[in-house]
């Protein structure tokens, strides 16, 4: 007898070409548009200390004399700055390459964080039952009647203020994460609960409670594989969620540190300026962000469609 | 002439990389009065048939060729509307989960009601005399208190009842039951049958009753059309059939069912599997489990020929030499 | 009450003491406290007794709900008893506490279960599926020797060992079932419970399936409890029949004997409704009545209500189990010798 063979090379290819996702995929012109933009702006928060004209933070690069410059591309001289600058010389655009590394980041970790905390907790209560399930979901219950900025707003201001004044700059982003992570836990916990009831029911628990498989190891090698279809796609919707809410407290300024610009910190401090006729250093981050969130939606929409087999 | 007469009917179901054909080639009749008996195993094709002739093929599944005439009238071109109108009045239908045939949220009365209400003009007082009487036929004991309660608050086999009054309410020439004894325990089943016998008995009722369980049809059915892989491979009077089955298929069918008092032989089976829609092979699409196929089974798809004085089948066994078509 | 009389034999695999389960079905605590409702319990199984021999398959029949299943699910422990005890090879189960004590006695009991579509974990390898067993009670020292068994045990249920690679959606309702087979048997169980392992294939692979069972049977010596509602496949695989009717044992019988003289009067309503593929177009007198609800079932004895036999005495008290010939039986009418004898279907045409 030999062993089982890998699959020869190029199966994996083949089923994917062959996969009814894929297929939905190739089908709907905006998804791959929406993937395309998703992945456009991935990369060039990835790659922006290589392809952005400036690094923002570095001030010995800032000319305030290049102040107040109106993108390149309208009348006037050309000062090289294609979306024009801010109030300190900074290049709009290499702003927003950086800004957008640190909204990404932020909503990818804090989705990290929510997802690892409600998928755990939720398989924990879906499959224990009893009074544990009641405790992790009358918490779930509670905190899903705030609203999730407010109970974020709330986190943050109380892990803040918990730190001594000289770490809060430094350890802003990690609290922000913090906060926004632990707000979005719940759609998790609901959704992983309520997969894990009608799996752990089926008969292929069953069989493996009665070989005597460990509890942890059913859940997490029979019962969690099950529910990552419903979990990938509130993942995809909620990091729109975080980057617009991160936006929202660094719009509001208890978000992160004006040092480290996101891109909702771009657009309050181009806000200020709004009024004297210099639009472009609030709407283009503005406009970068509404772009972003809108593409990692769409992506997100379509996902949960093609993931569910009753609207096929 | 047939009450309801079907021919060459043909179901399509287009998929991503290929049309599924889900009935091929499927023609049929059932007279005034008359229990025809569909057989055969899931994703045999039966109950696309069963949806084809009421009009109920989802979209994008289509009547690809063929025709359905009920009473001498084409019906399978029909616009949507003339078809909701046959549909409940001239031809019934019963289906396997009497719980989703309900709509829960209203009392039986009332979905009676406003059934017999679309379907003809009585007044509102009357339609619900006519509910009382129609429960009553179904055998639903004391009526009269059952009609305002919920279906949930019905058991499995009164519910089945309830959905047969709803079939009948506009005494229909035909009904259409498919798989209805299927969800009951063996001893409700028995009492469902009887109802429909007697149904067909008592108002000349036609019934094309679709089921898996060769039992069932045995009990029930005057003729009966064997079906596999999205054609009719057997068709005639039951006794005839179940004694003395022609095609290979239907003879591994009957003597795989275990049977009360034989010893315990093994089964006579047969290998393998009804082949998916989009792996149908090309001839008979018995071939690879047949026992008796040749080379000309691989090729030649054998069409429906008559055997005996009323019974056909399609297998290139009983195909004398002549040509096929 | 003891439903002692119920076992015999000293060769006995498994022994089923007044085994019962009690479920609650009350509403909601704060529901039921605030409209003064009762805690309600429904007795799914109630003192049931049977034993099985080593190398018999033995059948449990009944229409849905009558606690056939809560049974089989009791005996090879994925639920615990409410009362009474399931000793398997002179082992009381429910005495055994730590898991290295249970771990030896649960290689030896498997289960096939009833839908092939629910019992395989979709995203996992058929091999792995196999495998599941060998790795949990470690009967495979080396990675090689888990792919030698797996593909063995494959072959053993007709599967060809490259199947192991392939996802169990790739399979028909009939191969699924051979893999859940292949599962059952990887461990070399002696005893494996069968719980409706055919209802939901079509006639012709179920008739694979059944011949496959009793294939294996003979060939690894192995125990069957076989859990059915269909009496024409639970005649064709058992020694002997238990039939349940509402979480109560009515009769114990070889199968040659519940087939040709049934005793109880439940037992012949329930061979009286099989269809009879041989009698095409002869009329069956239905059944009258329907199984009562179980929450709330008639006092006495439970089949009163449907049974044509039944005197006041059954209406108030419940007929205990008591041998008769070779068979089991609880029934007044029996006891009293009231019953005519039974041909099929005297009921009337």
């Amino acid at each position: 007898m030999t062993a089982p063979m890998p699959d020869p090379p190029g199966t994996a290819r083949r089923r994917l070409l062959d996969s009814d996702l894929w297929f939905s995929f190739s089908r709907s012109p905006t998804v791959v548009v929406a993937t395309a933009v998703t992945v456009i702006m991935l990369l060039g928060a990835l790659l922006a200390p290589l392809i952005a004209p400036q690094d923002p933070f570095d001030l010995s690069s800032l000319s305030i004399l290049d102040a107040h410059v109106p993108p390149s591309w309208m009348a006037g001289e050309d000062h090289g700055f294609l979306l024009g600058s801010d109030d300190q010389g900074r290049d709009v655009l290499s702003a927003i390459l950086y800004g957008s590394r640190v909204s990404i980041g932020v909503g990818l970790a804090s989705v990290a964080l929510a997802l690892i905390l409600g998928v755990g907790l939720g398989l924990l209560a879906g499959y224990a039952g009893g009074r544990l399930d009641a405790w992790i979901m009358r918490t779930a219950e509670i905190q899903l009647s705030f609203p999730t900025i407010l109970i974020a707003l709330l986190l943050n201001g109380v892990l803040r203020s918990a730190l001594p004044a000289h770490m809060q700059d430094q350890l802003a982003i990690p609290v922000l994460i913090l906060a926004i992570g632990i707000s979005g836990w719940v759609q998790y916990a609901r959704t992983v609960r309520g997969t894990t009831l009608v799996e752990k029911n089926k008969e292929y628990v069953q069989a493996a409670r009665l070989i005597g498989i460990h509890p942890l190891m059913i859940m997490l090698k029979h019962i969690l594989p099950n529910t990552m279809g419903p979990v990938l796609v509130i993942a995809t919707i909620h990091l729109a969620v975080a980057i617009i809410t991160e936006a929202t407290l660094s719009f509001l300024g208890v978000g992160v540190p004006p040092t480290e610009p996101s891109l909702g910190t771009l657009i309050r401090i181009g806000n200020d300026f709004l009024f004297s006729g210099e639009w472009w250093i609030t709407i283009f981050p503005g406009a970068a962000l509404a772009i972003l969130v809108l593409a990692v939606n769409l992506l997100g929409d379509w996902l949960r469609d093609a993931l569910n087999p009753k609207l096929r | 002439m047939a009450l309801l007469q079907v021919d060459r009917l043909r179901v399509e179901f287009p998929a991503r990389q290929r049309t599924l054909v889900a009935v091929d080639d499927v023609s049929l009749s059932i007279d005034a009065g008359e229990v025809l008996g569909v057989v055969g195993e899931s994703g045999a094709g039966k109950s696309v048939t069963g949806a084809a002739i009421i009009g109920l093929i989802e979209p994008p599944g289509r009547i690809a060729g063929g025709e359905i005439r009920f009473a001498g009238r084409r019906i399978d071109c029909l616009p949507d509307d003339a078809k909701r109108h046959i549909r409940g009045r001239e031809i019934g239908s019963v289906f396997q989960d009497p719980l989703t045939s309900l709509n829960p949220l209203f009392t039986v009365g009332q979905q009676l009601v406003e059934t017999i209400l679309a379907h003809s003009d009585r007044t509102a007082a009357d339609a619900r005399r006519h509910a009382l009487r129609l429960l009553e036929e179904v055998g639903i004991p004391a009526p009269a208190q059952r009609i305002d309660a919920y279906p949930h608050e019905f058991s499995g086999g009164m519910r089945q009842r309830v959905v047969i009054a709803l079939a009948i309410c506009a005494a229909p020439r035909l009904i259409i039951a498919d798989e209805p004894t299927t969800a009951l325990d063996v001893s409700i089943q028995s009492q469902i049958i009887a109802l429909l016998k007697r149904l067909c008995r008592e108002h000349g009722t036609a019934i094309m009753l679709i089921t898996h369980d060769m039992g069932v049809i045995a009990e029930t059915a005057d003729r009966v059309a064997v079906m596999y892989a999205g054609r009719i491979v057997e068709v005639g009077p039951v006794r005839q059939i179940l004694r003395s089955p022609n095609h290979p298929y239907t003879q591994g069918l009957m003597e795989s069912i275990p049977r009360l008092g034989s010893d315990s032989a093994p089964l006579a089976q047969i290998d393998g599997a009804m082949p998916r829609l989009h792996e149908i092979p090309v001839g008979c699409a018995f071939h690879p489990r047949c026992p008796d196929a040749s080379e000309r089974c691989r090729e030649t798809r054998p069409a429906l020929r008559m055997v005996a004085d009323s019974a056909s089948v399609a297998c290139l066994l009983f195909d004398d030499g002549c040509a096929d078509d | 009450m003891t439903g002692a009389q119920m076992t015999d034999t000293p060769e006995a695999l498994i022994e089923v003491r007044d085994l019962a389960k009690t479920f609650d079905v009350s509403k909601p605590g704060l529901v039921r406290l605030l409209e003064g409702l009762p805690v309600q319990a429904l007795k799914a199984v109630d003192g049931v007794a049977f034993s099985i021999r080593r190398g018999e398959t033995f059948s449990l029949v009944g229409e849905s709900g009558c606690g056939k299943s809560s049974v089989a699910r009791m005996v090879v422990g994925l639920d615990r008893p409410t009362r009474g005890s399931v000793v398997f090879d002179g082992t009381d189960l429910a005495a055994l506490r730590r898991r290295a004590d249970i771990a030896p006695l649960r290689r030896r009991m498997q289960m096939i279960f009833q839908d092939p579509y629910a019992s395989l974990n979709p995203r996992w390898r058929v091999a792995d599926v196999v495998a599941e067993p060998l790795d949990a009670f470690g009967l495979v020292r080396s990675r090689s020797d888990r792919t030698e068994k797996v593909a063995e045990v494959l072959q053993q249920v007709g599967l060809s060992p490259d199947d192991g690679r392939k996802y169990p959606h790739e399979f028909s309702g009939g191969q699924r079932q051979r893999i859940s087979i292949a599962r059952a048997l990887a461990a070399n169980p002696d005893f494996v419970v069968c719980d409706e392992p055919t209802s939901a294939l079509d006639v012709s692979v179920q008739a694979q399936i059944l011949n496959l069972m009793k294939d294996l049977q003979q060939r690894f010596g192995l125990t069957y409890l076989f859990i059915s509602h269909d009496l024409s496949v639970v005649n064709h695989v058992s020694s002997r029949i238990g039939v349940m009717y509402l979480g109560r044992l009515c009769e114990v019988a070889t199968a040659g004997d519940l087939f040709r003289h049934p005793q109880h009067p439940y037992s012949r309503l329930l061979l009286d409704t099989i269809p009879d593929v041989a009698m095409a177009g002869r009329a069956r007198a239905p059944v009258p009545g329907e199984v009562p609800d179980p929450i709330d079932p008639p006092p006495g004895c439970a089949f009163h209500p449907r049974c044509p036999f039944a005197n006041e005495r059954c209406l108030q008290e419940r007929p205990e189990p008591a041998r008769y010939g070779h068979s089991t039986v609880a029934c007044h009418a029996v006891e009293e010798q009231r019953i005519p004898p039974f041909s099929r279907s005297n009921t009337g045409r």
